[in-house]
């Protein structure tokens, strides 16, 4: 009995799926704009995505406020005093196109922390983990980070807040595959909505099962992202909640994470931020760890770049 | 006082008559309630969870509730397996064990996406794999899993890494057991910290487009451009704090999730793939609550259909009558039914206790039944004919059953004086059932009487043929009255051996003592216990009431002094501890080349918090597990080895003692500072110690209550004496066993005592009120116990054995506290039987107690009636 209307249901469902695409296919081609339904176009949308300019170096000053929160008339409010976490960074595209990338991360707050420093080098190569390296203000030490196992699943936060370093991560194109799920206006722009689902070599890394995304068609980024944990379960929803372009570059000035599940949030808001400006390889190496003098030195120099 | 009960006598009397006139409005009137009545019992709702027993905004509760809104569920499955070949770190071992691990977290990968699993309970799965590791190589800080993939390739890698888990302050007698022949694997789960507004949207994943997204909130309620901070608000957050609002609400945990997450895990770790290589041992509350669902509670239907069908038998053997069968067993299924009914149309709920409700109601409604039944028969067989016996017996015994259902209902209604809402409505349904019953039993079953008598017509030949009860019962009736001093003194030694036992009674509730010593279950709390740290946890809270108060590193010595204290004092008890101190110790001696000496907490505030950055960065999980975001709150762990309340109590009195004298100096520096033990094995402790000592309190009310209303009733402080005694015999008895046995008094084995109140009081009553009776018809004493024991006698003979056997039958159940509580309620009414049929006569005679002034007022008083 139960079979049998679930089998009712899902040819209605598919019967239905398959008339939206139609019609959504015939007013997209009449609409002049390409028409994509299939994986193919779903990964192309993507790939615009990745390949996204995002300028060739930068400075900034970030902020990452977090708190746990209750929802009180649909909306969220903080139940606790949120935690701020503040840093300076230097970044600078290397490799082929710009795929690699080294950075320099300095907190300036909370005050117990203000000195601790990230110097972090990303490969696009998949089968090379990021380096990481972290001074230690208080102890003067310099180590570098390694977290043990490739096979699994990345622990670690963003400096403590909800963003781990998976959702922030410049992740591979080929590690998933896509499927367009539909086209919808999402708060006023129009969108692609795309999942994807990473592949077995992929998925066994991941703390996500799958994530849908909704893409803005002119800006190329994810305004909205849902990400669901292994058990399929919504996990976090992030948001880019301002958007706008700085030196011509498109940037997610502020960029909301919400974990669903254990109700906390935490915010990265860009403060300053200036692209393309002239970086120095040699302030990328341990150096701007170990060598506080020229660390400030040189940060003097780049801060000049921000300042409003 | 005595006009009232002569009266109340004749009022009996003629309640048969009175009845038979209106019989056809009765019948109608009892056929309408019963359907308005009945109408009610789809609103009956049973709550099996211990949330249940708190009540919205009880602090208690409240302090649980924000322990699992800052970090998440407490309720947790620890798996013990012993290696076949005697170590864990065999190849085998470790295989067998990343075989488990992978099918307890990767098992959706064989679901669709839409079908539910028990195993969705579980958020983490950690063994010897993937422990988290520190330490430092070179100028690298390494942190991830202790195993991971890099097993051992030789014997010598074998053994280092036996050596580094050894070795490693917080992994052995936690996940390996001191010989590496054991290992653990620690399963948490969500059950009861699921968020409740949630779980609608958490289900519908099904890949259904419309619903991507439940947009319960408004994802933009921080306007463009806008920072967190404009959702934070220190006066609405006060607020919200006051008002518990602060808390998201939880999902209860019902005890079918329990079964349900167990269904799913134990056929995994019965894959011979995995029992080949490693036996397993699975505790935790988890394993507890889902045996009781699966054993227990499908137990107790078969218990009560045997009980049932038990007293069926025995009704049918004593009266040789299917209508005497009938109709109490009538009345007793009705009684409940009233009870159920009502209870649903005021909305209290119930708890499991509403099993003890049912037998109560059994073995009042039965015994009032049968005093009725057998009253009439004891008539019919005198000669008198249908009518006149029913008169008779109603005269006789219509006050007795009244005060019995009176007595039996202020044990009861004692209970209400227990400030927990369960327990309040526990007492008022049960004391209700039993009003009813006796009601039904007053008015309805003299008309089944008429409808259809018990006794065929050519057995009415006068007692010719005396029945094995009747013979018995004249083969002991003298005893009492011609040795009395003896009877008195072999009573008095039997209480004096019974009281010494009574002395070593402990009041003590124990989780897993209650499970069949030779379960599975019960042996694994008992080889964790051995073998590692402990089977249970309880768990601690500090709330320094400031923000970053646990980077301090004043607090942090103070949280260690409160471990150090607590391993050092309760050592047989307690196993190891886990706070922010342990990972703390262990990451600065990493930051340090993992130099032994500075396994420490670092003192300046500075260095302890970059370790604490450096940790919270590597393994967030982790440290969202001992302190809160805003390192405000800090969690600390203590494994226990399995006790009753009797042990936990003390010990967490003495911690919270102990916490508060070391955290005094600090209240300078964090004035709001609280501490509290919670989680759900110290909450279910202590709630059940305080039950139990409740009910200990409000019993003794009852007994105090009901032996004044004794003293009134018969009007004289000698017979009230008379009366007690022999009902605390069976009291004694049951306590004086139970010492002998090493039976703890424990909330289930305490329901004996309104069991013990209901039944043998009546017994006495029903033989006193027959005595004075007898007393009154000018017999003498010696008399008037004869005629009493062959009359009475035989009612309370016939209930005893009636109701004895019912319990009995609880040593059907798998339930060590309910076969205790089955097994003790028989021997008591047993007890009382014997009390009153040679204990109480003898009492009489020697105390004289022969209603003296009673005769000379009933005397005048029926000549003022006959003039």
């Amino acid at each position: 009995m139960n079979n049998k209307i679930r089998r009712i249901l899902s040819v209605g469902v598919v019967f239905c799926a398959g008339f939206l695409c139609f019609v959504e296919s015939a007013s997209v081609a009449y609409a002049k704009v390409e028409p994509i339904a299939t994986e193919t176009g779903a990964k192309d949308i993507m790939r615009q995505v990745f390949d996204r300019d995002d300028g060739d170096s930068e400075v900034s000053i970030q902020k990452i406020s977090s708190c746990r929160y209750v929802v009180k008339d649909r909306k969220r409010a903080c139940v606790e005093k949120p935690r701020i976490k503040r840093f300076e960074s230097v970044a600078k595209d290397y490799g082929i196109e710009g795929k690699d990338k080294k950075s320099v991360s300095i907190l300036l707050d909370p005050p117990g922390e203000r000195g601790i420093g990230f110097l972090q080098y990303d490969y696009d190569d998949q089968d090379k983990d990021a380096d990481q390296w972290m001074y230690f203000s208080a102890l003067g030490k310099v180590k570098r980070i390694v977290s043990g196992n490739d096979d699994e699943p990345k622990k670690g936060s963003f400096f403590g807040s909800e963003f781990s370093y998976e959702d922030l991560e410049q992740t591979h194109l080929e590690d998933y595959r896509y499927t367009l799920l539909k086209e919808e206006r999402y708060r006023n722009r129009d969108c692609w909505v795309i999942e994807a689902t990473p592949k077995p070599s992929r998925a066994k890394k991941s703390n996500y099962s799958k994530s849908i995304s909704w893409v803005d068609k002119e800006r190329f980024i994810a305004l909205k992202s849902i990400k669901f944990d292994r058990q399929k379960q919504k996990e976090k929803r992030i948001t880019a909640v301002k958007v706008d372009q700085v030196d011509g570059v498109w940037s997610v000035l502020l960029l909301n994470v919400d974990n669903l599940q254990s109700r906390r949030m935490s915010n990265m808001k860009l403060e300053s931020i200036k692209y393309n400006v002239g970086v120095d390889d040699e302030f990328l190496s341990l150096r701007t760890l170990t060598d506080g003098a020229y660390r400030e030195a040189r940060l003097q120099h780049y801060r000049r770049f921000i300042e409003p | 006082m005595e006009k009232l009960l002569l009266s109340a006598n004749r009022f009996f009397e003629q309640i048969p008559d009175v009845s038979r006139r209106y019989r056809w409005q009765i019948w109608i009137a009892f056929i309408l309630i019963n359907i308005v009545i009945l109408a009610g019992a789809s609103r009956f709702t049973i709550d099996m969870t211990m949330e249940v027993f708190f009540e919205d905004g009880d602090p208690v509760k409240t302090a649980y509730d924000r322990f699992r809104a800052e970090f998440g569920s407490d309720e947790a499955i620890y798996l013990i397996y012993e290696a076949n070949d005697g170590d864990v770190f065999s190849n085998d071992s470790l295989n067998a064990l990343k075989g488990l691990q992978s099918d307890l977290v990767n098992y959706r990968d064989h679901l669709k996406d839409e079908q539910g699993s028990g195993l969705d309970r579980i958020t983490d799965v950690i063994s010897l794999l993937n422990v988290s590791y520190m330490e430092a190589r070179d100028d690298a800080l390494i942190s991830g899993k202790f195993i991971g993939d890099n097993f051992p390739q030789n014997e010598e890698q074998r053994e280092a890494l036996r050596d580094k888990a050894l070795r490693h302050p917080d992994y052995p007698t936690v996940y390996l057991s001191n010989d590496s022949r054991f290992g653990a694997v620690i399963i948490k789960t969500d059950l009861g910290a699921t968020l409740l507004t949630d779980e609608s949207a958490l289900n519908e994943n099904s890949g259904d487009v419309e619903y991507l997204d439940d947009e319960f909130v408004d994802e933009l309620s921080l306007s463009e451009g806008e920072d967190i901070e404009m959702a934070w608000s220190d006066t609405d957050a006060k607020l919200a704090l006051a008002n518990n609002t602060d808390i998201p609400e939880f999902k209860r945990a019902e005890i079918e999730d329990f079964s349900y997450l167990m269904h799913a895990f134990s056929p995994i770790i019965e894959k011979s793939e995995y029992t080949q290589y490693l036996t397993f041992y699975p505790v935790g509350n988890p394993t507890v609550m889902s045996f009781f669902n699966d054993v227990v509670f499908q137990e107790m239907g078969t218990v009560v259909g045997a009980s049932l069908l038990l007293i069926i038998i025995s009704l049918w053997v004593l009266f040789r009558s299917l209508s005497a069968v009938l109709w109490p067993l009538t009345i007793v299924v009705i009684s409940f039914l009233w009870v159920v009914g009502l209870v649903g149309w005021s909305g209290m709920i119930m708890t499991m206790m509403v099993n003890i409700i049912v037998f109560l109601i059994l073995a009042v409604g039965v015994a009032d039944a049968i005093h009725i039944i057998s009253g009439y028969l004891f008539f019919r067989e005198q000669g008198e004919d249908h009518e006149q016996s029913i008169r008779s017996v109603f005269k006789k015994s219509g006050l007795a059953c009244f005060l019995t259902s009176i007595t039996t209902s202020i044990g009861l209604l004692s209970l209400t004086f227990v400030p927990i809402v369960p327990i309040r409505s526990f007492g008022i349904a049960a004391a209700m059932g039993v009003m009813i019953a006796f009601l039904l039993t007053v008015f309805i079953l003299p008309l089944m009487l008429d409808a259809w008598p018990p006794i065929r017509k050519k057995e009415i030949q006068r007692g010719d043929k005396i029945s094995l009860i009747q013979r018995i019962l004249r083969s002991v009736e003298h005893v009492g009255f011609t040795h009395p001093r003896k009877v008195i003194s072999i009573f008095v030694l039997f209480a004096a051996v019974l009281i010494v036992g009574g002395l070593s009674v402990k009041v003590d509730s124990n989780m897993v003592e209650v499970l069949p010593p030779d379960s599975l279950l019960r042996k694994s709390f008992q080889l964790v216990d051995d073998e590692m740290g402990g089977s249970q946890t309880m768990e601690m809270v500090i709330d320094a009431g400031k923000a970053d108060a646990f980077k301090d590193p004043e607090m942090l010595n103070r949280l260690q002094k409160i471990q150090l204290f607590l391993e050092r004092t309760y050592p047989g008890l307690v196993g190891k501890t886990t706070s922010l101190v342990n990972v703390t110790k262990d990451a600065f001696k990493s930051l340090n080349n993992d130099d032994p000496a500075y396994y420490v907490i670092p003192q300046s505030p500075r260095v302890l918090e970059q370790t604490l950055f450096m940790f919270n960065n590597a393994s967030p999980k982790d440290r969202r597990q001992l302190v809160s975001d805003d390192y405000s709150k800090a969690r600390l762990t203590i494994r226990l080895k399995n006790a009753g309340s009797f042990e936990y109590v003390p010990m967490i009195q003495g911690a919270e003692n102990e916490m508060a004298r070391v955290l005094e100096d600090m209240k300078a520096k964090y004035p709001a500072i609280d501490v509290r033990l919670t989680g759900g094995m110290s909450l279910m402790i202590r709630l059940i110690d305080y039950v139990s000592w409740s009910q200990i309190q409000s019993f003794g009310l009852a007994l105090v209550v009901i032996s004044l209303l004794l003293l009134m009733v018969f009007g004289s402080v000698k017979i009230g004496l008379v009366a007690i005694f022999p009902n605390l015999l069976p009291i004694i008895t049951v306590f004086g066993l139970m010492g002998y046995m090493g039976v703890s008094l424990d909330t289930d084995t305490l329901l004996i005592a309104p069991i013990i109140i209901g039944i043998a009081i009546d017994d006495t009553i029903h033989f006193l009120t027959h005595y004075r009776a007898g007393l009154i018809g000018s017999k003498t004493m010696e008399q008037s116990i004869r005629y009493t024991i062959r009359e009475a006698g035989q009612a309370i003979t016939f209930t005893s054995i009636v109701l004895s056997l019912g319990f009995l039958v609880f040593l059907l159940s798998s339930h060590v506290a309910l076969q205790n509580f089955g097994m003790l309620s028989a021997v008591a009414i047993m007890v009382a039987l014997i009390t009153d049929l040679l204990l109480l006569p003898a009492l009489c005679v020697v105390f004289k107690a022969d209603f003296a002034n009673h005769r000379r007022e009933d005397a005048t008083l029926a000549a003022e009636s006959m003039g």
